[in-house]
């Protein structure tokens, strides 16, 4: 069971990740905002995080900063949602110090999203 | 001073006599360039009717009148006397008197025992002068504050502009992503008509997000009030990943051939910009092409070249810079689909521009339109020398 815990503010968004991750293979986690997310992650350890950039409280960027500052999920690997191609951008520019392994594309596609987490989990 | 054809001066006096005794001696005061016109008025209140009622040049002011003395008379005129100059007549024992009122808004002030002809005349030309000075003065810091709240409406514009990108933006992702994910059947096999209904749905999606963008991005770049961020960018890989959502979307079947140089040098660009210039030459491709379309990027003299060619009816010799300028559009060949808003072209020669590079069409005359962009390497221009 991988379990993937999800950080994105827009409930269809969230319900849609729901849909792709239902079925033994996945086990998912939903939350709305950056604050909720740390949280999230610290107390529940998942294996890996799909988290938005634009988020209330704190965006993406801020989230993954904190994630990696704690012992707890530094090495919990992330992979960064972002609608249009800010995503590449910030990815290559910032996020990749900070250990982001992927990034995914709005609209997200379940099929690759679900593709890239096995590969992920597989490593 | 341009010459004066007539002065209109109202005095407001209560002593009839001292009335007379000014129409005389304006009289006097008249050259062959100036007239002056007088009428009097024995009371504040009586001056100030006439105020509202006629235009004058000046005013001649005594303070102590029946019903308003010393410095309130000059107060009570200049409130109802818009930017007439206001010329105050005190008494010889007043004088002091006389200067409050210039701090008070009067032009001059003129002590009666002591008026005559020339001083009367200098009087009332400068106190007009300044009067125009003034008004001059005044109309400058009104155009000044005019400036500064246009460029505050321009920055909450841009700032509107950007809420709404982003509010309609987020609503068509979430669309785009439900419609997308159906279309690729995570909810089961789709019948044929399912998937064709789908598929409509997502390219008209798609197309929406377009046109809006464009629509929004196209005041912003015409003002000049676009930010484009400029960084390293692969372009290749962006090539790659557009140039597979447009051929998802594309209602007609084509072939299209991409053909990306090996080792394709990275270029200096804001990638949204570029993303936005690739598909909107990608999508006026796809609406005028027959059967293919290519796409290459190769890097020529400091630059990377990105062609987009189809085989349409091409662009006469004669529109190949029209094109470049907004709402223009070339007839389309029968049944050639939507069109489109007419800035896609005129948007990319903005971004082109403000990007250090150039975008054309080759003129050729048709049939066949090739259209190249060209961006400056990242080497190139950011890099420090020597790496």
């Amino acid at each position: 069971m991988i379990r993937v815990l999800s950080v994105e503010d827009d409930p269809d968004l969230q319900r849609l990740l729901a849909l792709a991750l239902a079925g033994d293979e996945f086990e998912g986690h939903f939350a709305f905002t950056g604050p909720e997310g740390f949280e999230a992650a610290v107390s529940l350890k998942p294996d890996i995080i799909v988290c938005d950039l634009m988020l209330p409280g704190y965006g993406g960027q801020e989230l993954i900063r904190r994630l990696k500052g704690e012992a707890s999920t530094r090495a919990i690997p992330v992979v960064v949602v972002t609608a249009y191609y800010d995503a590449a951008t910030l990815v290559e520019k910032e996020i990749r110090k900070l250990a982001v392994i992927e990034y995914v594309r709005k609209p997200v596609r379940c099929a690759d999203l679900v593709k890239l987490l096995r590969r992920i989990s597989a490593q | 001073m341009a010459p004066l054809q007539r002065v209109n001066v109202l005095m407001i006096d209560d002593d009839p006599e001292a009335l007379m005794l000014m129409s005389l001696r304006l009289n006097e005061a008249c050259g062959p360039d100036l007239r002056f016109a007088l009428e009097g008025a024995l009371s504040l209140k009586k001056g100030l009717l006439l105020v509202a009622a006629e235009e004058f040049d000046v005013i001649l002011l005594d303070l102590h009148l029946p019903d308003s003395a010393g410095l309130a008379t000059v107060a009570a005129a200049r409130r109802h006397s818009g930017g007439t100059p206001i010329v105050v007549m005190t008494g010889y024992e007043d004088e002091a008197m006389g200067l409050e009122a210039i701090g008070m808004g009067a032009q001059d002030y003129l002590i009666k025992d002591r008026i005559n002809m020339t001083l009367l005349s200098r009087a009332i030309r400068y106190a007009i002068e300044r009067a125009t000075l003034l008004r001059e003065l005044r109309e400058l810091e009104q155009l000044r504050a005019e400036v500064r709240e246009r460029r505050k409406t321009d920055e909450f514009k841009d700032r509107l502009l950007g809420a709404v990108s982003h509010e309609l933006r987020s609503p068509l992702t979430v669309a785009q992503a439900a419609v997308t994910n159906l279309v690729d059947g995570m909810a089961g096999p789709l019948s044929p008509v399912q998937a064709e209904l789908l598929e409509m749905a997502q390219r008209n999606l798609d197309r929406l997000g377009r046109l809006v963008l464009n629509a929004l991005d196209f005041s912003r770049l015409d003002s000049g009030r676009a930010s484009l961020e400029f960084r390293r960018v692969d372009a290749g890989r962006v090539i790659a990943e557009m140039a597979s959502d447009w051929r998802r979307s594309l209602t007609k079947t084509l072939k299209v051939e991409v053909e990306v140089e090996d080792k394709l040098p990275t270029v200096r660009a804001d990638i949204d910009h570029f993303a936005q210039m690739l598909s909107n030459l990608l999508d006026n491709a796809g609406r005028h092409a027959a059967g293919k379309v290519r796409i290459a990027a190769r890097a020529e003299g400091g630059m990377v070249r990105i062609t987009v060619e189809d085989d349409g009816p091409g662009v006469p010799l004669d529109r190949s810079e029209e094109i470049f300028t907004p709402y223009t559009q070339l007839a389309r060949g029968k049944g050639a689909g939507y069109k489109g808003t007419g800035l896609g072209l005129a948007i990319c020669r903005e971004i082109a521009e403000l990007s250090s590079g150039r975008v054309w069409v080759e003129e050729n005359g048709g049939p066949g339109a090739r259209f190249h962009f060209e961006l400056p390497l990242w080497s190139s221009s950011a890099a420090p020398a020597g790496k």
